[in-house]
């Protein structure tokens, strides 16, 4: 039999005054089931619940209903009131009568009165079917993840460690820290931040309870109250924690530089670095943005960045050995490659690439000149010899990286001295015979054994090789055989094969040559054949070229060099015969060509024009347009595909086992970097067919490019170039053309290069650390904790002031924020705590400070940003007392804002010190041509409008929430409020918790907040999570879904739809039948109600929201409705 | 009402402020808390003395009468500076236009610079005649003299096309 208490509490005028509390409580006295019913003023103060108390004792109440202000507010007190008086504490039903219906409906007294009986009528319906519910205990972790290491992090983390509680604090950047680290002194006392921060930062490193994780962001969070599961993702530093004793050597050979985004873009670190002097860890971190473009780009995957780097701080020798990690032959490369780096270079979108190139050859060239010594041979370290048939770049590169493996190696070339295409086939005007003659003395000193003279298919053969030992053969051949134009013509004395015409000349034979020389084709070869003859002593040479100059394969430079010299182009014209006379070349019959519209290849197909033949006399005729491999003398075995040889495009086997082939003589006519990556390619395949490893890629070849970084700031500098021989001087000698560049030439060039990839990976920190810390391989770390709960204190960000353009924030660096000025005072900050204008480095003599930027400001944030004005008034202060009493200092503000603590007593300090208020904000602040500042504001204290013409504008930036605050609220499932901070579980009674059961809140990431501010609210929610977590075990509110086992179908619907993962399905064997059984894990249920929706059995009932109760609170709404008609809302 | 204005013993209309505010939908417009960017900035102000935030503030107390009869409204170059500065998105040149509308409905006296501007407008489609300049070293310019090109006189249908798009707002 119910016995109902029903309560009507006034609250104070909240609800009376616009609700007839009396009448209601009248017909509340008048409802079924009802024993008694009273109202009351503050039912929630200590009459009012002792009222309530006495009932039940004395009226033996089973059930209460109170209709008072909103559940939320005081379910919990008065649950604690029915529990002292012995009742069940879920035996009561709180009925909303201030949020719901007086504060809702205060034009309407009548009509709020009818209906605050409705909800008491259907408060009374569902009180009689309440059942008494027990609440339930649960083990919790004692620890607690605190993620974010500035004040309030490690505050809160100090607090809950001393308690004895378990402490993982979490901080993304390299220190703990946060914004109180970049600040120079802290209002209202003018105390150093430094000083009183510095001590927390290291009790934080040493605590025995608390483990620090820098560099890390959590990923994952799981779990429930008392039991949160954290995944925690550690990026890496690239430096050893444990070893790294923060001596700061690697800083100091790191020739990298780089904004320091620690100084605002106000100073500059290495790309080794520790953010500043106090940082904790005192461990050094490696900024790595990823693989430079020029590095990824080479296909022999020299570290262009590195060399690059190290050159521009003088480290010439360091910058050659980088090089000759990747590449045998420097000097050849440096003069002969067609760099596709260059191409890539990211200084292409600001002005010119780096001469990289050019710089190769510098410090290889700069490496002969210093060195004499002679380089050892590497350490044998296997037996199996291995033999490569050419002496071409990519036979000299294999050789000498299976040298360096531990190979002995023979190089087996069939022309008189070693070098291939290099030597024969690239003019010495180029390449100079004596730098290639000593980097391949450089290789066999290191232990290439060369035998030249030996053709390959005479006396040597496959078999004899094999016979001889020799457990792998390269052949690395080339392309030698020159294609024929296939006219008429060709076999006239006066026609010469460009391959073999570079040969010879090589060779040092004696070559005949005409007085006009006709070369055809538009390749490599047709430029370097042009100039060879014009310096053999022809007298005109023209290129004939079928397509037009945009068409032309020929590297561009070298054509404008071959331009420069006199080579005559011609374009659109190709041959229809040669012309002889008494069996010699007299003339050439061309063509007039036209182009056709671009074919699948995206080549534009030349069409020869109908009856336009013309005749050009000449007297020699050098076909140039191609080569093929000379694949005669190959064993059968050998499959030959399209005229080079067939390879398996991993491993570069040909169809013979053990042999292999790489270069021109597999990839058809390639520039000669291609065919030094081919060299490295087959070293590396030959080296794991030997020792039986299976094949990968190779690691070069996988690198990813850094991502495309705005330039806008970059200042525009002009590409060296390197001196050339005059033209006259060039064209008969065959002394190299280009000159290379001298040391300063050098230095300046590489320091034009923009550090894309952050750290190069010269590895010179590795070379110094002498505790051997750094690690450049060290990989993302994955971590999993428990926890009993969290604290999130990530903090906020400075406002980005280019959002106001009228403010002209980013347009002079003498406009700066609040917290750059704070760099310019720190005694760590760039300029060692001397207050500078930016601009020009001297003292400014007048500063304004601007208050309100970004904040109170429709526009952007409408919030106070509470720290701008008293920011303001200290920097003030400062100013005045390191730049002394001739320093003119204004502040234009709207309201100032003193409302703290000492506070207002600060502002008058600030008046005392003879600093210019003026009541109004600029509307905009300009720059003169000369890039001087000035701007009006209009002072509503005199009534006058005043230009200022200050050399330091200081921006009262305010404060926004992280960038990244969303993936925290969503990881946390704490919301935000309209500001886009987190949001409290209450403002005024519960703001250090968020809505979720274990995740409490603190400092400005909740909502801008001041030190004093942050450093209380982490203390608080430090002492909430002690409350919470101290005992080891936490109550557990009884609201939880519960399966009918008979009615359960064991569809799991409910299983996916639980957003809290609290419904498990268990396996069970009964008589020998498998059936499955739904299961919710209590802990883990919220008692959200989504799986009762969604049972298509109704099998699922929540404890205290049963359907019965719910269906009876809407028949009561009903009943009534209709009996009155449906008159009453 | 209680306010008066002791300078001139005016009292606020709350009816001439009701009309405003009909104007400019709402009292939005008028949300200003004196922070001055627009007087820092306005156009008018050097010369003309317009106080953008001292107008805001009177129709606000509800001074509306004195506004529209006075020449100080007509000095607005619409500019839209103060519109778009303005952190609390309010517009001091909407509460000026409404002032405009209600002087002009009240048949009040409009400046006379100001009605010249209007049919300079009308006649050669420019708010200012083309005029010549003189130098601080007293040299004299026209645009001939410059070697700017002559400006043409607009079509002839201009005026009515004008005068229509007038008629229609």
């Amino acid at each position: 039999m119910p016995k109902i208490g029903v309560y009507i509490c006034h609250c104070g005028l909240n609800i009376a005054s616009v609700v007839d509390v009396e009448k209601v409580t009248e017909y509340a006295k008048h409802l079924p089931d009802v024993t008694i019913a009273r109202n009351y003023t503050y039912m929630c103060s200590e009459p009012g619940q002792r009222m309530i108390q006495d009932d039940i004792k004395s009226h033996n109440l089973n059930s209460i209903v109170i209709a008072t202000c909103s559940p939320r507010m005081h379910e919990e007190t008065f649950r604690r009131t029915v529990a002292d008086a012995g009742l069940n504490p879920y035996l009561l039903e709180i009925v909303n009568l201030r949020e719901h219906v007086s504060w809702v409906h205060s034009e309407e007294p009548e009509k709020a009165t009818e209906k605050a009986k409705d909800l008491v009528r259907m408060g009374v319906a569902r009180a009689k079917l309440l059942e008494p519910l027990e609440r339930t205990k649960v083990p919790a972790e004692r620890s607690v993840l605190i993620v974010g290491g500035g004040i309030a992090g490690i505050q809160a983390s100090l607090d809950l460690a001393n308690a004895g509680l378990n402490v993982i604090l979490v901080e993304k950047s390299p220190s703990i820290g946060g914004k109180m680290a970049l600040l120079d002194k802290t209002f209202p006392t003018l105390d150093c931040s430094a000083c009183i921060l510095t001590p927390k930062m290291t009790e934080v490193t040493r605590h025995p309870n608390i483990r620090l994780i820098t560099c890390a962001e959590v990923e994952n969070v799981t779990g429930y109250v008392g039991n949160y599961e954290v995944t925690i993702l550690k990026n890496p530093r690239y430096v050893d924690e444990t070893k790294c004793t923060g001596c700061g050597e690697c800083a100091e050979v790191c020739p990298v530089m780089l904004p320091n985004e620690f100084e605002l873009g106000l100073g500059t670190r290495n790309a080794i670095y520790r953010p500043f002097p106090q940082a904790c860890p005192n461990v050094y971190t490696i900024d790595k943005k990823g693989v430079s473009r020029c590095r990824a780009t080479c296909p022999a995957g020299v570290n262009a960045q590195g060399y690059v780097a190290l050159i521009a701080e003088g480290k010439f020798k360091e910058a050659y050995e980088l090089i000759r990690k990747s590449i045998p032959l420097p000097a050849v490369l440096g003069r002969v490659c067609f760099h596709p780096c260059e191409n890539e270079c990211e200084r292409c979108e600001v002005d010119e690439p780096i001469a990289i190139c050019a710089l190769k050859r510098f410090v290889a060239d700069n490496q002969m000149k210093q060195s004499k010594e002679k380089t050892g041979k590497f350490p044998q370290k296997y037996r199996k010899k291995i033999a490569i048939i050419g002496s071409g770049p990519t036979g000299l590169t294999a050789a000498y990286e299976l040298v360096k493996l531990g190979y002995p190696v023979t190089v087996f070339e069939a022309l008189p001295e070693p070098g291939g295409m290099l030597r024969y086939g690239i003019p010495a005007y180029r390449l100079s015979k004596d730098i290639l003659a000593r980097e391949i003395e450089y290789l066999q000193d290191s232990g290439v054994e060369i035998r030249t003279n030996v053709t390959f298919g005479d006396t040597l053969t496959m078999e004899n090789l094999k016979k001889t030992g020799y457990k792998a053969i390269f052949l690395a051949i080339g392309a030698w055989k020159s294609l024929k134009m296939g006219i008429e013509g060709e076999q006239l004395q006066g026609v010469v094969q460009a391959i073999d015409f570079l040969r010879d000349v090589n060779l040092g034979k004696k070559v005949a040559i005409g007085n006009r020389v006709a070369v055809m084709g538009g390749g490599n070869v047709a430029i370097d054949v042009s100039r060879t003859a014009l310096r053999l002593g022809a007298k005109e040479v023209c290129v004939i070229y079928r397509r037009s100059k945009e068409e032309m394969p020929a590297f561009q430079p070298e054509v404008e060099q071959a331009e420069k010299e006199g080579i005559e182009f011609l374009f659109l014209k190709a041959p229809k015969r040669i012309v002889g006379k008494d069996g010699k070349v007299a003339a050439i019959e061309c063509l007039q060509i036209s182009l056709a519209e671009p074919d699948d290849t995206g080549r534009r197909k030349p069409v020869p024009i109908e009856r336009s033949e013309h005749i050009i006399q000449v007297d020699t005729v050098i076909p140039a347009i191609g080569q093929i491999v000379d694949t005669a003398f190959l064993p059968k075995e050998i499959k030959v595909s399209h005229s080079t040889i067939g390879v398996d495009p991993l491993t570069l086997q040909t169809s013979m086992p053990q042999v292999f082939a790489g270069g021109d003589a597999v990839l058809g006519p390639a520039t000669v970097v291609e065919a030094v990556a081919d060299g490295k390619r087959a070293a590396f395949s030959i080296h794991q067919c030997l020792q039986g490893v299976k094949l990968k890629t190779l690691s070069w070849e996988e690198l990813t490019p850094v991502q495309i970084t705005p330039k806008e700031d970059i200042k525009k500098k002009k590409r060296k170039v390197m001196p050339t021989l005059p033209v006259e001087s060039r064209t008969r000698s065959f002394e190299e053309v280009e000159l290379g560049f001298t040391k300063e030439m050098a230095i300046e060039e590489a320091k034009r290069c923009l550090a894309c990839g952050s750290c190069c990976e010269c590895l010179e920190c590795e070379k110094t650390c002498e505790v051997e810390a750094i690690n450049h391989e060290q990989g993302f770390q994955r971590m999993m904790v428990k926890v009993g709960g969290a604290i999130i204190a990530t903090g906020s960000e400075l406002f980005d002031a280019t959002k106001i353009q009228e403010f002209g924030f980013g347009k002079s660096k003498n406009i700066i924020t609040n917290l750059q000025f704070e760099r310019l005072c720190n005694a760590s900050g760039a300029t060692g705590g001397k207050i500078l204008c930016p601009e020009d480095g001297k003292p400014p003599k007048s500063v304004v400070f601007v208050q309100c930027v970004g904040s109170r400001d429709k526009r952007f944030h409408e919030y106070c940003c509470r720290i701008g004005c008293m920011a303001t008034l200290k920097q003030a202060i400062l100013t005045r007392e390191k730049l002394g009493k001739d320093m003119e200092i204004y502040v234009c503000f709207n309201d100032m804002r003193a409302f703290g603590k000492g506070y207002e007593e600060f502002y008058r300090r600030a008046k005392d010190m003879d600093i210019n208020f003026v009541a109004g904000l600029p509307s905009d602040i300009r720059l003169d041509a000369n890039c001087s500042l000035h701007f009006d504001v209009y002072d509503k204290d005199t009534n006058k409008l005043l230009e200022l013409r200050p050399d330091l504008v200081v921006l009262a930036n305010g404060l926004v929430p992280n960038s990244d605050l969303g993936k925290t609220s969503t990881l946390f499932h704490v919301s935000r409020s309209t500001d886009g901070f987190l949001l409290e579980a209450h403002p005024k009674l519960r703001p250090l918790e968020s809505a979720i059961g274990g995740i409490f809140l603190a400092g400005a990431c909740q909502g801008p907040k001041d030190i004093p501010d942050t450093v209380a609210q982490a203390s608080g929610a430090a002492a909430k999570a002690i409350d919470l977590l101290a005992s080891g075990e936490i109550e557990l509110e009884p609201l939880k879904a519960v399966v009918d086992e008979d009615l359960c179908s064991s569809c799991r619907v409910c299983e996916y739809i639980c957003p809290f993962l609290a419904i498990e399905m268990k396996a069970e064997s009964e008589e020998g039948i498998e059936k499955r059984k739904t299961e919710v894990v209590e802990a883990m249920c919220q008692g959200c109600g989504m799986c009762i929706s969604v049972c298509p059995t109704k099998a699922i009932k929540m404890k205290h929201y049963t359907d019965e109760q719910v269906i009876a609170q809407i028949q009561a709404a009903c009943v009534e409705l209709g009996a009155k008609g449906g008159s009453s809302a | 009402m209680s306010l008066t204005d002791l300078m001139s013993m005016a009292k606020p209309n709350l009816e001439s402020r009701e009309k405003i505010l009909v104007k400019l939908i709402g009292k939005e417009l008028l949300n200003c808390f004196q922070c001055i960017k627009c007087t820092s900035g306005c156009t008018a102000l050097k010369l003309l003395e317009l106080k953008p935030h001292e107008i805001v503030k009177l129709v606000s107390l509800g001074f509306v009468d004195e506004l529209a009869s006075s020449d100080i409204i007509w000095t607005c170059v619409t500019c839209l500076k103060c519109l778009q500065r303005c952190p609390r998105k309010a517009s001091p040149y909407h509460v000026i236009i409404a002032l405009r509308n209600l002087a002009v409905e009240r048949e009040a006296k409009v400046p006379e610079g100001y009605l010249k501007a209007v049919s300079q407008i009308i006649e050669t489609g420019l708010a200012e005649s083309v005029q010549k300049v003189v130098t601080k070293k007293m040299e004299t310019f026209d645009r001939e003299g410059l070697k700017l090109p002559r400006i043409t006189l607009p079509k002839e249908s201009f005026q009515a096309t004008f005068m229509k798009v007038m008629e229609e707002r």
